[in-house]
């Protein structure tokens, strides 16, 4: 059940991917996809590729699966282990919601972080109180870590 | 040859026919920068399914499939980027500046509206809290409509469970909860039943009678003696016992041969058909000698359902039969819609197919696609 649902998932995302992420199984195991996000360019996260890790639970579409960023990201709503704050990834998922949707909305949080609900608190605060000493250091770390991987 | 996309920024879209297993990544950059101005192949990055891809490597090992998109990212600041590696200290007070944002602005002005739509997608989905808390007996039993209580008509499915299943249902607190309400208090039991004309008509005194009985009550209500009559049901299955022959002596001393409200009736047993519901099995009782409405009620797993939910089952599955397909597959339909079969017409094909076996239907949507 659940890998054929994730099957499903691979063959539509491989037919219409959203033109900001990419997805794919890292190996032969469907249980475990790696993916890239794009930057938004309205975010200080523009320019930047992200990496993430994700892992389907067995009980797949039941449970959410597993999202993480392994690029590190300067995000209110995302800690340093690359764990995401994303109520669909936890209490709010449902078993309608695709990679892609998730990849979506983990795409629309780069754009308007959520500080009401963070991750971590001082980034949060920042975001709220000095937004262009926000933007400033999360454009710096996008440099450092999210535009690093070209073509090697 | 192959058709793929390379999908840039700016809704930039081209398409390609080309061999996977000869060009390579870096050919086939030159042919995007061909085809795109101020775009060299050393400013692209190309990404396939959450990978980057590397310019020695023939696209045909990159796992590109047949009209596979491949999305492009100038990365515009090559120079500046290697030269930030060695001095990443540096790249604090270099790229703030417009070197970074100006190059790639013109390339990166991807639509916020993909940020924005998910949002709205993930939320109108909005789903209590059952979702996950049925989600653990693996989606089974037409949760179709997961919008709240009322959606819980169509449990139906849930006939099929093992006992196990039923077990871990009942060590659940919410359901304990919800049976707890619903039996703490024999009156909502019987409006339940009252409420539907169906169950009414075949209300004969007797039943009444132990619907006012307060030891009758209490056994139903009590987990333990649910427990042990879901799994002697499963046994009755098994051994295919004719109706009414067990009683369950114990303590039922009001449930008499006939009535025995654990009996397993012959449609209590075809609730393990999926697409009958609950109160479907009610319905088919009226035809069978022994009749048991209450196996409706008294089968634990309708017990959660809400009555009137319940009690509404009861009547769409009644006139079931003069109905559409759209409306007679109504649950299941949006059962499958939930979990991402958006075709209505294949899905009514498979749920007819099927016979409304919403896991038989998905078997068939996805080796059908």
């Amino acid at each position: 059940m659940a890998l054929k649902r994730i099957n499903k998932e691979l063959k539509d995302f491989q037919r219409d991917p959203p033109s900001s992420c990419s997805a794919g199984p890292v190996a032969d195991d469907l249980f475990h996809w790696q993916a890239t996000i794009i930057g938004p360019s309205e975010s200080p996260y523009q320019g930047g590729v992200f990496f993430l890790s994700i892992h389907f639970p067995t009980d797949y579409p039941f449970k959410p699966p597993k999202v993480s960023f392994t690029t590190p990201i300067y995000h209110p709503n995302i800690n340093s282990n690359g764990s995401i704050c994303l109520d669909i990834l936890k209490d709010q998922w449902s078993p309608a919601l695709t990679i892609s949707k998730v990849l979506l909305s983990i795409c629309s949080i780069l754009t308007d972080p959520n500080p009401e609900d963070p991750l971590v608190p001082e980034i949060a605060h920042l975001y709220k109180t000095d937004r262009s000493r926000y933007n400033q250091t999360a454009k710096e770390w996008t440099a450092k870590y999210g535009g690093m991987f070209s073509n090697s | 040859m192959t058709k793929i996309i390379v999908k840039g920024s700016n809704e930039t879209k081209l398409n390609f026919d080309i061999d996977l297993e000869e060009t390579t990544v870096l050919q086939l950059k030159e042919l995007v920068s061909k085809q795109l101005d101020d775009t060299p192949p050393d400013s692209q990055r190309l990404i396939y399914a959450g990978r980057i891809l590397k310019d020695a490597d023939k696209l045909a090992t990159c796992s590109i499939v047949e009209g596979g998109t491949v999305h492009m990212v100038k990365s515009g600041q090559k120079k500046a980027a290697a030269a930030s590696a060695g001095a990443a200290p540096r790249a604090a007070a270099a790229i703030p500046d417009d070197s970074a944002a100006t190059d790639t602005q013109g390339q990166q002005t991807q639509s916020r509206q993909q940020g924005a739509a998910p949002s709205s997608g993930a939320q109108s989905q909005g789903m209590p809290d059952f979702s996950s808390l049925f989600g653990d007996m693996g989606g089974m039993g037409g949760m179709g409509g997961m919008g709240g209580m009322g959606g819980m008509g169509g449990m139906g499915g849930m006939g099929s469970m093992s006992p196990e299943m039923l077990e871990e249902l009942y060590s659940n607190p919410m359901v304990q909860q919800m049976m707890e309400q619903m039996f703490s208090n024999p009156e909502i039991l019987r409006s339940m039943i009252e409420s539907n004309p169906m169950i009414q008509s075949q209300l004969t005194p007797q039943m009444r009678e132990m619907l006012a009985n307060p030891e009758f009550m209490r056994m139903a209500t009590n987990p333990e003696m649910m427990r042990a009559a879901a799994q002697m049901q499963a046994a009755m299955r098994r051994a295919q016992a004719p109706a009414g022959s067990t009683n369950t002596s114990s303590s039922n001393s009001n449930g008499g041969g006939i009535y025995n409200p654990w009996a397993s009736t012959p449609s209590a047993a075809a609730a393990s058909s999926p697409p009958q519901t609950i109160a479907s099995s009610a319905g088919a009782n009226a035809s069978t000698p022994p009749f048991n409405p209450f196996s409706a009620f008294m089968n634990p797993s309708a017990a959660p359902a809400s009555g009137a939910a319940t009690a509404a089952g009861a009547q769409a599955s009644a006139a079931a039969s003069q109905q559409s397909p759209e409306e007679r597959f109504q649950t299941q339909l949006q059962q499958l819609n939930e979990m991402g079969f958006w075709d209505a017409q294949k899905n009514i094909r498979a749920l007819t197919m099927t016979g409304g076996n919403v896991e038989a239907a998905i078997e068939f949507l996805l080796s059908n696609p």
